[in-house]
């Protein structure tokens, strides 16, 4: 019976907490916002994977292997272009297929599989765009195999059920003019989608756990006493934005460990047969040798100022609440906004220029993708706006941070409407 | 003769000149008021609950601005040279909390760190300790502490501190009465001891009239009677602070 008093209470005072409720509008905006942003770049990578045209490179000419892609050009709507090499192709052409010297001979010999080449160029972030085309060489090399079967079975007057000639698609793609296997961009697309991640998800947990020391130490009614010390208060705020930051990776580390313990149970498995080929990444070769070195030194940076710049954002919330429930009700919807901010930039498959550079020096989120594309693109105007805005953008912040520990807004609050704090005397 | 103004502000521990605070929204917070504290006196503000008393010591001791008006700490401009100003003062807030996690005598190493080093902060430390007799439980973490406990904690830093100038909002509040004679003894102390000027404020007339050389009675924001005890009594005809403190009131109302 007492139980309904009770948690009625325990709504109420969540639903009529402005932060609450402010909290909740700011991320029904921003995911509503995102939604339609990510929406438009599925559109976008549909309209352009559906028109795309595809390059042939024709290392056999024989009668059979023309009446193969004859028929494929047919099924798929006249989209296939003969080339003279991949790289004639590629300047023209996001998908190149090589149709090699031995195509007709390996396609009539049976038990034989038939092999191709594909090459696929990539020069977005998106994964959705990357996917499309990734997809299309699939679709290209299954359309061949097809076809392949059709004309055998048409010249033999067989079943065309009865053929089954496997085609084997080697691709390479060609991300931003650096070539990688399949393999290798697998494991570069993991990096990019989720890195942005990462540091989106440190910077809330960062900001979040700024706002609320620095709220739970004028809860504890210490904060009146420290502040009346002879201590210059950038002192006190940069004090605060370094433990935020060391709590902070101490909790990322212990994270990693969890994460690295998962991986090493799931890799403990029996080592499999000899006679299956196994892929091995080298993570390091891939990320030095790929992305280079700056890149990989610029994304640490940013990772660093993104725990700067989040702990000042902190700081500055829990130094404006009365407590920490209101800075907890504020800080949530932060650590949304750094995630939806980083994958905006990589679902939407913004193209990495000056305005983007812009977007992700604001935002830090996004940098490490911004950076990394820019940096291999060399597009150094982008990078130098970027690194520059989020030093620039970083160090506004802390300025501010040490600008309203000077305020009266620090002791008195934010008055809020029913949780305007009278000054009491 | 014209006085010289910087003369004038040095002969004061607090020295403030029509001090105003207008919050937003329109709320005043003290208007005009013209505040002296002589250095070495143990001065009183006392008031109603929101006539000032509080602002006037947050602005005093550098945690508010004033709207306009100024204010000077020992000579020095506590708005244009607040860390200046601190270095010569200690604030001790209403309700002055420790922060839970640290045990009472990191506590006690904090707060004094910020002031002192070397031998001077083990000295300092040392009085705290003294001061804030709370024997083992100096090594428990402060969320276990009573709101006694606590408060004792805070005012043995202030006062170790020996400051120039101590500010006390309700140094009492909330205290028994075992522990409230023992703060207002600390005080007596460390300002016939060491010299230190104290500006507080209290709702309770008993401890004004034992501890306050002079006393200044603030209603809406406004200074409205200043002096000793006895001349305040006198003037309006009352036995004790209580009834000077009503009488003036109702004058003013």
């Amino acid at each position: 019976m007492t139980l309904k008093p009770l948690v009625v209470r325990e709504v109420k005072a969540f639903i009529k907490n402005p932060a609450f409720i402010l909290s909740i509008v700011l991320i029904i905006a921003f995911y509503g916002l995102m939604g339609k942003m990510v929406s438009t770049g599925i559109q976008t990578a549909v309209e352009q994977t559906m028109g795309i045209h595809i390059g042939v490179v024709l290392r056999d000419s024989s009668n059979f292997t023309m009446s193969v892609l004859s028929l494929a050009n047919q099924t798929i709507g006249g989209r296939l272009k003969i080339v003279d090499s991949v790289d004639s192709g590629l300047r023209s052409y996001d998908v190149v297929f090589v149709i090699p010297q031995n195509f007709s001979t390996r396609a009539l010999e049976p038990g034989m599989s038939i092999q191709l080449e594909a090459y696929v160029k990539i020069d977005s972030i998106s994964p959705v765009v990357s996917g499309a085309k990734t997809g299309l060489a699939s679709t290209i090399g299954d359309l061949i195999r097809k076809s392949v079967s059709l004309i055998i079975a048409v010249e033999r007057n067989i079943d065309p059920s009865l053929i089954d000639k496997p085609v084997i698609v080697n691709s390479t793609i060609q991300v931003y003019g650096k070539s990688m296997s399949i393999e290798e961009y697998s494991a570069f697309t993991s990096f990019m989608g989720f890195m942005p991640l990462m540091i989106a998800i440190i910077m809330g947990i960062n900001a979040m756990y700024a706002s609320q020391f620095t709220a739970i130490e004028k809860v504890e009614k210490a904060f009146e006493m420290l502040l009346a010390q002879p201590i210059p208060r950038r002192n006190i705020v940069l004090a605060k934005i370094i433990g935020s930051i060391i709590s902070s990776l101490i909790m990322g580390g212990a994270y990693f460990a969890g994460m690295l313990l998962v991986l090493m149970g799931a890799t403990s498995t029996p080592p499999p047969a000899q006679d299956v080929q196994s892929v091995g990444i080298n993570p390091g070769e891939l990320l030095y040798g790929k992305i280079g070195f700056n890149s990989l030194l610029i994304f640490v940076g940013s990772i660093v100022l993104g725990l700067m710049y989040s702990g000042a954002l902190g700081v500055i919330l829990g130094s404006i609440v009365s407590d920490e429930r209101i800075a907890g009700a504020f800080t949530a919807p932060i650590l949304f906004i750094f995630i939806g901010i980083a994958y905006a930039l990589v679902f939407v498959g913004l193209p990495i220029n000056t305005v983007t550079g812009v977007i992700a020096g604001f935002t830090i989120a996004p940098l490490p993708a911004v950076v990394v594309v820019s940096s291999m693109t060399s597009k150094l105007e982008v990078l130098a706006v970027s690194i520059s805005l989020a030093l620039l953008s970083t160090v506004m912040i802390i300025i501010l941070a040490v600008h309203i520990f000077n305020r009266d807004i620090v002791i008195l609050g934010v008055r809020l409407g029913r949780f305007k704090r009278r000054e009491k005397s | 003769m014209l006085l010289n103004p910087r003369v004038l502000v040095l002969d004061f521990a607090v020295y403030t000149k029509a001090l105003t605070k207008i919050y937003s929204g329109g709320s005043i917070g003290v208007k005009d008021l013209d505040l002296r504290v002589s250095s070495g006196e143990i001065y009183g503000l006392i008031g109603p609950n929101g006539s000032g008393k509080t602002t006037t010591l947050r602005i005093i001791a550098t945690l508010l601005k004033p709207t306009s008006g100024e204010v000077y700490v020992y000579g020095v401009d506590a708005v244009r040279n607040p860390l200046e100003a601190r270095r010569l003062m200690n604030y001790l807030p209403e309700e002055a909390g420790a922060y839970r996690d640290l045990s009472g005598l990191d506590f006690i190493r904090f707060m004094l760190s910020v002031r002192f080093s070397g031998r001077r902060l083990e000295e300092a430390i040392g009085e705290a300790i003294d001061i804030a007799d709370l024997g083992r439980d100096l090594n428990r973490p402060i969320r276990g502490y009573s709101k006694g406990m606590k408060r004792i904690l805070a005012l043995s830093v202030v006062l170790a501190s020996r400051p120039r100038l101590l500010i006390l909002d309700e140094p009492t509040s909330g205290l028994d009465v075992e522990r409230s004679i023992y703060v207002r003894n600390l005080i007596k102390r460390y300002n016939r001891d060491y010299n230190v000027t104290v500006l507080l404020s209290s709702h309770n007339m008993l401890e004004v009239e034992y501890l306050c050389s002079r006393v200044g009675i603030l209603y809406r924001g406004r200074l409205l009677a200043e002096g000793s005890v006895e001349e305040l009594k006198s003037k309006v005809g009352g036995v004790n602070l209580e009834e000077v403190f009503v009488k003036i009131k109702g004058e003013s109302s």
